[in-house]
C-alpha cells in the first residue's frame, strides 16, 4: 500500500506475499516494482482507517477509562485497578481480543507489560496475533536479545547506522555501552535510548482529549474538480452545521475545512470567525474563502469536511449604534423557516438553487 | 464590401490558437477569401509552413504577429522586406529582454510595418511620431465603442478584426482546455480574460460586415491594408556564414590553399587523381559559393583533434584535407555529388561530432567568435504527442497521476491518437483499464490537441551563422540554459536558406581520447589521431571478424554483433582479411538501420553465395556494391536517376519526400514522373512497380554511405584500441558512460577479456576508471554518493602531499574537506582497507564518528591559527565490533558502487543452481536445435515492432560463463513483458536457434530464479 503519486512514494504497508518478494515498508515504489514487476499497489484509504480506529476505540473504552490511541489500529490500555472486573491483565487482554474479534472481525496481537514501550514491542513480536505477557521486572532481559530495530526512538537512519555500519545488532549491545559511546552515537538521546534498551519507559497512558465541535462531511458520488459543484456541496455542509449550531444555541469561534483529493492527499485550512454567529450568511463566506485556499490543485475532490470549534453558548454582541441590515435579517429569517420545514418534512424538501448544480 | 481577416492566430500561438495553418487556409477558401494575415502571438514560428501551404493552396499570404506584453499590445503586419526585418527584431526583443517596452521598440523599428492596436496609450505615443500606417483595432466584444470614440477623437483610421483563434465555433471548448493547460488551472477557474470569445472564429466577410454597419471604414480599411502588405515572399535565399570578413574570392583562394596543403599532409604527394578530384570539388564549391562555409567548419574542427565529420560531407576530399572528416573519399569510393552538386537547390549542411564533454566548449567558441549578433541555435518544435496530450487534458479534468498513468503508460511512443483513438478502449494493451467518465471527453479532446505546438526546445546541435545580423532573418529567443535559439525548427531553417552546422556530442570520441591518453601515460606511446590508419591491422580486423565489439563505436549492440558473426560465418580469417572488410562493415552500419534491416538475411545469404540478380540491368550501377539491396540513402536517389532519368536535384527531393510523414500528396507527382521516365527508357511496367515499391519501402531511418564510412572509421579506431590496449580501452568506455550496456555489463565483458577489475582504493584510484596492462582500477566516479568536492580533494591532497599512510593520516589530512558521510561511503566501498591496518570496517566507522564529533565541537580558529594543523584524532579502543558478515559486505558494495563487484550476482544462488539442470552460456553452441534451460542476469534489451504492429523483444542475458542473446516473439513477449526489466536472476527456457553461426535462444518461458527458493 502506498500513495500512488510517483515512483519515489514510499510503501506504507506490505502483505506477507510482497514481503516474500523482498518488498518492505519504507521502500520506494519504483524500486519495489523493479524488484517485483507484478506488485499490486493499492492506495491507502484514510476514511476506512479512521472508521476502524473509531470502532476500536469504542470497543476498548468499555474495559478501562484510561486508554490512549497511538497510531491507527494501535491502542494502549492502562488496566490498573480493573482486576476485580476483568481478572489479571493477561486475562483482560484475552477477553478484549476475543471481544474485538467478535465485534469487528479483526484479529490482533496484545502485548501485556509494565510499561507502554515493552507492551508495544511484545505485541510486535506476534505477527500472527495472540497474547504475549512480559512479567514485571523481566523487561530488561526481554529486551536484551531483540534486534535494535525494535527500540523506539532509534529511527531509520540510526538503526541503519547501528545495524549495518557499526555492526551492532542486538539491544543487549546498546544496554552494555558506556556513556561516552552512547553519547557519540545517540547525542542528546543517549540517556533515553539507554533507558529503553534496559526496558524502562516512564511515560503514562494518556487518554485523548476531545474538543467539542460541530462538523459535517461528504464523500462525493464521483470525484469532481469543478468549483461550482464543489461549492454547492460545501454550502449544504455549512447549512447543516449552521442548523445544528442554531438548534444548540452555539456560536463558533473557529472554522476549518478539510479536502481530500482523489489521490488521497489532504489539504486543511482554518480561520478565526470574527462574527461569532451561526447564520449561513456569516459562516459560508469564511468557508468559501477557505475552499479557494485549500483547493489549489487540479485533481478531483473526493471528500470534504467542514468543522466549527471553539463553541460558545453566548447571546452574541448586538451592534450598539446601528441596526442589522434588513436584507441580512430577512435571509436569517428564511434560514429559520427552512430549519422548521426541514425538521418537519425532511432535509431534501427545500433547498437553495445553488446547491442543485 | 470586402473584408479580410488580418488578425488570425494558428496553433503556433502557443496554447492559444487552435486552427492548423492548413485548416485556416481551407477556411479562408471556404469563406471566399484568397488572402488573410497570419499573426501568431509574439512569434513567427509557423511562417515557413504558412508560406508553403499558402503557395500550394493559391492564397496570398500576409505576414504579421501580435506582440503582447503585460501592459501593452499591438498587431504588426509586414509591408516590405525592411518591415520583415523590423518585425523579427521586435519579436526578438520581446522574447529576449526583460524590460521590453513595445512603444520604444516600435518607435525604433517602425519602418515597413502596419500597426493596429486598441491600446490607447500606445497609439497616443506612436501618433506623436506619425499617423501613417497606424490604425485603431476594433473587434466585436472588445470595447468597440470606446475604440471608435478614440479613433474619431484622435483622427486615426479604424480597422475591423475578429481576433481569430478558432476555425469554427465548435473549437471553443478545446481553446478553453488549452488555456487551462497553459495556466496550470482547471476549467472552472479560468477567468474571462484568460480566453478568447466564443465568436473569435474564422467567420465569413458578411458576418463581419454585419457587425460594423456604423463604421464601414473599418471594413474597407482591411482591404486597403491587405493591398499594402508585402505580396512577394521569395525573400529567402541561401545564406552562408562569412569567414573572417573575407570576400568570396579571398575565401575561395584560402580554401584552395588549405586543401592543397591538407592533401599533401594526408597523401604525401598530390597525384593526378587527387588533383582532379580537388579541382572537381573546388569548381562546384566555387559555383555554389560554399568556400566560407567550409572554412568556418574547418576552423571549428581545429578546436579538437578528435572531431569526426559525419553525414554526406565525408564524401568530400576538401573535408578530408581540412581535417573535418577522416575517411579518404578516393580510397573508399565516396561520391562528392552526394554532398554537393550543381543542381542541388537546398543547402547541404556539415555535421561534425566532438567528444561529448568538449561540445559545450566548441559551442561557446562559436558564439564568442562569431558573436550572438550573428549566431543562434536551431529550435525543435515540441508538439503534443499521444501521451502528453492525454496527460495534460486529463489533468485539466481532475484525474490523478495514477489514473492518468494507467492509460499513458500503455501507449507506445510511436502511437498517433488520430489513428487509434476510436478503438483505444478495445486495444489489447488497454486490457483491464476502465474508461469511466470523463475518459471519453478526455480522449476526444486529446485527439484534437495532438500535434499542437507545446513548447520550444533547443536542437541537439544545429547552429546557424549569418554574415550580418541573425535577427534580420528570424526571431530569436533565449532558452532556459541561456542559449540564443531561432523560432524555427530545422526544416524551416533549411527552407529559408539558412545553412546550419550540426555540432553533436559523441561519447566514443571521448573514449578514444581517454584511451590514447592512458596509453601515452602508461607506455609513452603516442598515437597520431589525424593520420592513424587502423584498417590494415589484423588484430583490429579480428575484432570485427569475431564480433567481439563490446564498447566499439556503433558495432556494440547485440544486433550488430550478430550481423558481424553472420558475415564472417564460414569464412576463414585469412580470407576475411583479404576481403574489403571496411566496405562490408560500412554496409553493416547502414543495413542495421530501420529502412533496410529487414534485408539483412538476404544480404548475408547473397554474401555467402546465394544466387541473386538485379531487378533490371539499369539498377546494376546503383546496387552492385550492396548485392542488389538498397542499403544507403543515396541509392534511392540514384535509382531514380538511372531508372527514370531524374536530375540530381529532383532525385534528392524524392529521397527527402519518401521519409516524410504526409508524403502521399507530394509523392503522386514523383510517381507519375518516375513511370514516365522509366517507360521512356524501355522499362516494363511491372519492373517499374517493383523498383518503385523498393523505393517506397526505404522510408525508415537510414545512413548515406559517406556517413557510414565516417562512423566505421571511428569504429576501426575503437577496435584498434580494444585489440591492442584492452584495459585502457575498457576503462575509458566505462568512464565515459552512455554506451549500449550498463557499467556492470562492461565490467563483465572486461572480465571475459581476461582483465582483472580492482576495487576502488584511496591511494590507487583516480576519479575516472584507469586501465593498465591486464587490470582496471575502479575510479571514484563509480561511488555516486561520494561528493564531487571530496573526490577532487582526495586527488588534490594525494598529489600534493603523497599517499595516505593510515586511516588516522587520512582523517587528519582531509579534515575540513570531507564529511562523515563521505568517509562512511569510502569505508563501505572498501577504499580504505589498504590503510586500515588491523582495524575492521565497523571500527573505522566508529573512529570516524569520534573524529567528526570532535571536529564539530572544535572552536572556531582564530586569524593566526591558519598554519596549525589539526591535532591528530585520539582514538580509544571502544566497542569490540565484529567484521561485517559477507551479506552486509555485498550490500555495502552494491550500495557504494551500484553493483556487486566481488562475485557475479548469480553466484549468490549457487545452492539453488546445484539443484537445477541448466546449460551454461559457454556450452550453448552445443545445444543448437534443442530446448534448454538457462540462467541469467539481464544485461540489456530492445523492444521492436513486427510488421504486424506487435511488440517483441531481444534481450541479452549473461551467466558466469558468458553472454547470450534471447528473442521473445510477440506471443511470449505479451505473457512475460512485465517481468523483463527486473534486477533479479532469471531462469529462461527456450529453443536454441542458429543462423549463419549466430546463436539465439528462442524464449518460451521465463521466471525469477530466486522464487525457486520457496
Amino acid at each position: 500500500m502506498a500513495q500512488p503519486k510517483s515512483d519515489r512514494a514510499l510503501i506504507l504497508a506490505a502483505s506477507s506475499e510482497a514481503r516474500g518478494e523482498g518488498i518492505f515498508t519504507g521502500m520506494a515504489i519504483g524500486k519495489a516494482l523493479r524488484f517485483c514487476p507484478e506488485l499490486i499497489v493499492l492506495p491507502p484509504n484514510p476514511a476506512l482507517v479512521e472508521r476502524g480506529s473509531m470502532l476500536l476505540s469504542r470497543a476498548v473504552s468499555e474495559y478501562t477509562p484510561v486508554w490512549e490511541p497511538s497510531k491507527p489500529g494501535h491502542i494502549f490500555l492502562d488496566v490498573t485497578g480493573t482486576r476485580r472486573l476483568w481478572g489479571r491483565a493477561k486475562d483482560a487482554a484475552w477477553r478484549i481480543s476475543r471481544d474485538i474479534n467478535a465485534r469487528l472481525s479483526l484479529s490482533g496481537a496484545v502485548g501485556v507489560a509494565g510499561n507502554k514501550m515493552v507492551s508495544s514491542i511484545a505485541s510486535r513480536l506476534l505477527p500472527k496475533g495472540g497474547i504475549m505477557d512480559v512479567d514485571q521486572g523481566q523487561e530488561s532481559s526481554f529486551m536484551a536479545p531483540l534486534n535494535v530495530d525494535y527500540l523506539p526512538g532509534i529511527g531509520h537512519v540510526k538503526s541503519r547506522m547501528l545495524l549495518e555500519e557499526l555492526n551492532i545488532t542486538i539491544v543487549k549491545e546498546i544496554a552494555a555501552m558506556d556513556a561516552g559511546n552512547l553519547k557519540l552515537i545517540f547525542k542528546n538521546q543517549a540517556w533515553v535510548i539507554h533507558q529503553r534498551a534496559t526496558g524502562i519507559d516512564p511515560t503514562p497512558v494518556l487518554p485523548p482529549s476531545a474538543e467539542p465541535e460541530v462538523s459535517e462531511d461528504v464523500t462525493l458520488e464521483r470525484d469532481i474538480n469543478d468549483d461550482e459543484g464543489l461549492l454547492a456541496e460545501l454550502y449544504r455542509l455549512v447549512e447543516r452545521c449552521a442548523q445544528r449550531l442554531r438548534k444548540r444555541g452555539l456560536r463558533p469561534g473557529r472554522a476549518g475545512l478539510m479536502i481530500r483529493y482523489s489521490d488521497q492527499l489532504e489539504s486543511v485550512r482554518k480561520a478565526t470567525l470574527t462574527s461569532q454567529g451561526f447564520w449561513e450568511s456569516e459562516l459560508y463566506p469564511v468557508i468559501e474563502g477557505l475552499f479557494f485556499r485549500a483547493c489549489d490543485r487540479r485533481c478531483g475532490v473526493r471528500f470534504m469536511r467542514v468543522r466549527f470549534t471553539d463553541l460558545k453558548k453566548t447571546a452574541g454582541q448586538l451592534p450598539l449604534f446601528s441596526m442589522p441590515d434588513p436584507q441580512v435579517l430577512k435571509k436569517n429569517s428564511i434560514s429559520v423557516a427552512m430549519d422548521r420545514i426541514r425538521e418537519k418534512y425532511g432535509e431534501e424538501l427545500v433547498n437553495y438553487g445553488k446547491t442543485k448544480v | 464590401m470586402a473584408f479580410i481577416h488580418l488578425h488570425v492566430h494558428s496553433s503556433f500561438s502557443r496554447c492559444r490558437g487552435i486552427g492548423s495553418i492548413e485548416g485556416l487556409c481551407r477556411a479562408a477558401l471556404d469563406t471566399g477569401m484568397n488572402t488573410f494575415a497570419l499573426t501568431d502571438t509574439n512569434g513567427l514560428y509557423g511562417l515557413i509552413f504558412f508560406l508553403e501551404t499558402a503557395r500550394e493552396m493559391n492564397i496570398r499570404p500576409i505576414v504579421g504577429s501580435e506582440i503582447t506584453t503585460d501592459n501593452s499590445r499591438a498587431l504588426l503586419l509586414v509591408k516590405s522586406r525592411e518591415g520583415y526585418s523590423n518585425l523579427c527584431r521586435i519579436i526578438s526583443a520581446r522574447q529576449c529582454h526583460k524590460g521590453f517596452e513595445l512603444a520604444d521598440a516600435l518607435r525604433e523599428n517602425r519602418n515597413g510595418l502596419i500597426i493596429f492596436s486598441d491600446d490607447f496609450r500606445l497609439l497616443k505615443t506612436l501618433r506623436r511620431d506619425s499617423n501613417t500606417d497606424l490604425y485603431v483595432e476594433m473587434s466585436p466584444g472588445y470595447s468597440m465603442h470606446k475604440c471608435l470614440a478614440f479613433a474619431r477623437e484622435y483622427s486615426l483610421p479604424p480597422i475591423a478584426t475578429n481576433r481569430v483563434y478558432l476555425i469554427n465555433k465548435e473549437q471553443y471548448p478545446l481553446h478553453r482546455v488549452l488555456r487551462a493547460i497553459a495556466l496550470n488551472t482547471k476549467l472552472s477557474r479560468l477567468k474571462k480574460a484568460d480566453c478568447c470569445l466564443e465568436h473569435n472564429f474564422f467567420c465569413s466577410a458578411q458576418a463581419m460586415v454585419d457587425h460594423f454597419p456604423h463604421v464601414p471604414d473599418a471594413i474597407a480599411n482591411t482591404a486597403k491594408v491587405a493591398n499594402e502588405c508585402m505580396r512577394e515572399w521569395d525573400i529567402f535565399s541561401l545564406t552562408f556564414p562569412s569567414f573572417e570578413n573575407m570576400n568570396d574570392k579571398q575565401a575561395f583562394d584560402t580554401l584552395y590553399k588549405a586543401t592543397i596543403e591538407g592533401c599533401k599532409r594526408r597523401y604525401g604527394e598530390i597525384t593526378e587523381k587527387v588533383r582532379a578530384r580537388i579541382d572537381h570539388e573546388m569548381r562546384i564549391i566555387s559555383e555554389k559559393n560554399f568556400s566560407h562555409y567550409f572554412l568556418v567548419v574547418a576552423d571549428l574542427a581545429k578546436k579538437s583533434p578528435r572531431s569526426c565529420g559525419r553525414g554526406s560531407a565525408a564524401a568530400s576530399i576538401v573535408s578530408y584535407a581540412l581535417g573535418i572528416t577522416h575517411v579518404d573519399p578516393i580510397r573508399h569510393n565516396l561520391f562528392f555529388e552526394r554532398f554537393l552538386n550543381p543542381g542541388r537547390v537546398d543547402p547541404p549542411d556539415i555535421d561534425i561530432d566532438f567528444a561529448w564533454d568538449e561540445r559545450e566548449q566548441v559551442l561557446d567558441y562559436l558564439f564568442s567568435h562569431h558573436g550572438n549578433k550573428k549566431t543562434a541555435m536551431v529550435a525543435n518544435h515540441n508538439t503534443f504527442g499521444a501521451r502528453s496530450a492525454i496527460r495534460e487534458v486529463a489533468k485539466v479534468f481532475g484525474l490523478t497521476e495514477q489514473e492518468i498513468g494507467t492509460v499513458t503508460e500503455r501507449i507506445g511512443f510511436a502511437w498517433r491518437l488520430k489513428d487509434v483513438w476510436e478503438g483505444l478502449k478495445d486495444h489489447p494493451k488497454m486490457r483491464g483499464v476502465e474508461f469511466t467518465t470523463p475518459w471519453n471527453q478526455i480522449i476526444e479532446t486529446a485527439v484534437q490537441l495532438e500535434n499542437h505546438l507545446n513548447h520550444l526546445s533547443v536542437h541537439c546541435g544545429g547552429v546557424v551563422i549569418v554574415p550580418d545580423e541573425i535577427r534580420r532573418y528570424c526571431p530569436v529567443e533565449i532558452s532556459a540554459n541561456g542559449v540564443q535559439v531561432l523560432q524555427w525548427e530545422k526544416d524551416s531553417v533549411e527552407e529559408a536558406g539558412l545553412v546550419k552546422i550540426d555540432i553533436l556530442g559523441n561519447r566514443s570520441l571521448a573514449v578514444i581520447r581517454d584511451a590514447i591518453a592512458l596509453v601515452e601515460k602508461n607506455y609513452g606511446v603516442k598515437i597520431d589521431y589525424a593520420n592513424w590508419n587502423p584498417i590494415d591491422d589484423p588484430e583490429t580486423v579480428k575484432i570485427f571478424y569475431k564480433g567481439d565489439t563490446f564498447g566499439v563505436f556503433y558495432f556494440e549492440s547485440p544486433a550488430t554483433r550478430q550481423v558481424l558473426t553472420k558475415v564472417a560465418s564460414g569464412i576463414p580469417f585469412g580470407d576475411y582479411i583479404k576481403m574489403d572488410h571496411f566496405h562490408l562493415n560500412v554496409v553493416v552500419t547502414s543495413i542495421i538501420r530501420p529502412a533496410s534491416n529487414q534485408c539483412i538475411r538476404a544480404w548475408v545469404s547473397r554474401l555467402h553465395g546465394a544466387p541473386w540478380g538485379h531487378v533490371h540491368p539499369l539498377m546494376a550501377p546503383v546496387l552492385d556494391e550492396t548485392l542488389g539491396i538498397m542499403v544507403f540513402q543515396e541509392q534511392l536517389s540514384q535509382a531514380a536517376i538511372y531508372m527514370a532519368g531524374f536530375d540530381a536535384a529532383e532525385a534528392d527531393m524524392l529521397r527527402k519526400v519518401v521519409s516524410k510523414k504526409n508524403r502521399e500528396k507530394k509523392l503522386r507527382d514523383f510517381h507519375e514522373r518516375f513511370i514516365k521516365g522509366a517507360s521512356e527508357k524501355g522499362v516494363t511496367r511491372d519492373i517499374i512497380d517493383q523498383v518503385w515499391e523498393m523505393i517506397m519501402g526505404f522510408d525508415g531511418y537510414s545512413f548515406c554511405k559517406p556517413h557510414s564510412a565516417s562512423y566505421t572509421m571511428v569504429a576501426y579506431k575503437s577496435a584498434w584500441l580494444r585489440a591492442h590496449y584492452p584495459a585502457e580501452f575498457m576503462a575509458s568506455v566505462i568512464s565515459n558512460g552512455g554506451g549500449y550496456y550498463s557499467t556492470y555489463g562492461y565490467i563483465s565483458e572486461a572480465r571475459r577479456m581476461g582483465i582483472t577489475i580492482q576495487p576502488p582504493d584511496i591511494n590507487s584510484s583516480e576519479i575516472k576508471y584507469a586501465g593498465k596492462d591486464k587490470s582496471i582500477r575502479i575510479g571514484f566516479m563509480q561511488i555516486s554518493e561520494l561528493s564531487t568536492d571530496a573526490k577532487d580533494s582526495i586527488i588534490h591532497e594525494r598529489n600534493k602531499n603523497g599517499l595516505f599512510v593510515s586511516f588516522n593520516d587520512f582523517l587528519r589530512r582531509m579534515s575540513g574537506h570531507i564529511h562523515l558521510q563521505d568517509v562512511k561511503i569510502l569505508v563501505k566501498a572498501g577504499c580504505l582497507d589498504s590503510i586500515a591496518g588491523n582495524i575492521n570496517r565497523p571500527g573505522l566507522i566508529l573512529q570516524a564518528l569520534e573524529f567528526f564529533d570532535k571536529d564539530e565541537g572544535a572552536s572556531i580558529p582564530t586569524l593566526f591559527d591558519y598554519n596549525k594543523r589539526p591535532a591528530p584524532a585520539t582514538i580509544k579502543p571502544a566497542l569490540n565490533q565484529q567484521e561485517y558478515s559477507k551479506q552486509v559486505m555485498l550490500k555495502h558494495e552494491s550500495e557504494a558502487l551500484g553493483f556487486i563487484l566481488s562475485m557475479h550476482p548469480l553466484e549468490l544462488y549457487n545452492d539453488l543452481l546445484t539443484k537445477i539442470h541448466y546449460v551454461q552460456a559457454k556450452d550453448l553452441h552445443n545445444c543448437v536445435g534443442r530446448y534448454v534451460t538457462m540462467t541469467g542476469w539481464l544485461v540489456t534489451g530492445k523492444t521492436v515492432m513486427t510488421k504486424e504492429g506487435d511488440q517483441m523483444k531481444f534481450v541479452s542475458f549473461e551467466d558466469t560463463t558468458g553472454i547470450y542473446e534471447t528473442v521473445f516473439f510477440p506471443k511470449v513477449y505479451n505473457t512475460y513483458c512485465h517481468m523483463l526489466n527486473a534486477a533479479r536472476p532469471y531462469i529462461i527456457k527456450g529453443k536454441v536457434d542458429m543462423d549463419f553461426g549466430s546463436i539465439n535462444v528462442n524464449a518460451q518461458w521465463i521466471g525469477f530464479l530466486d522464487r525457486y527458493k520457496r
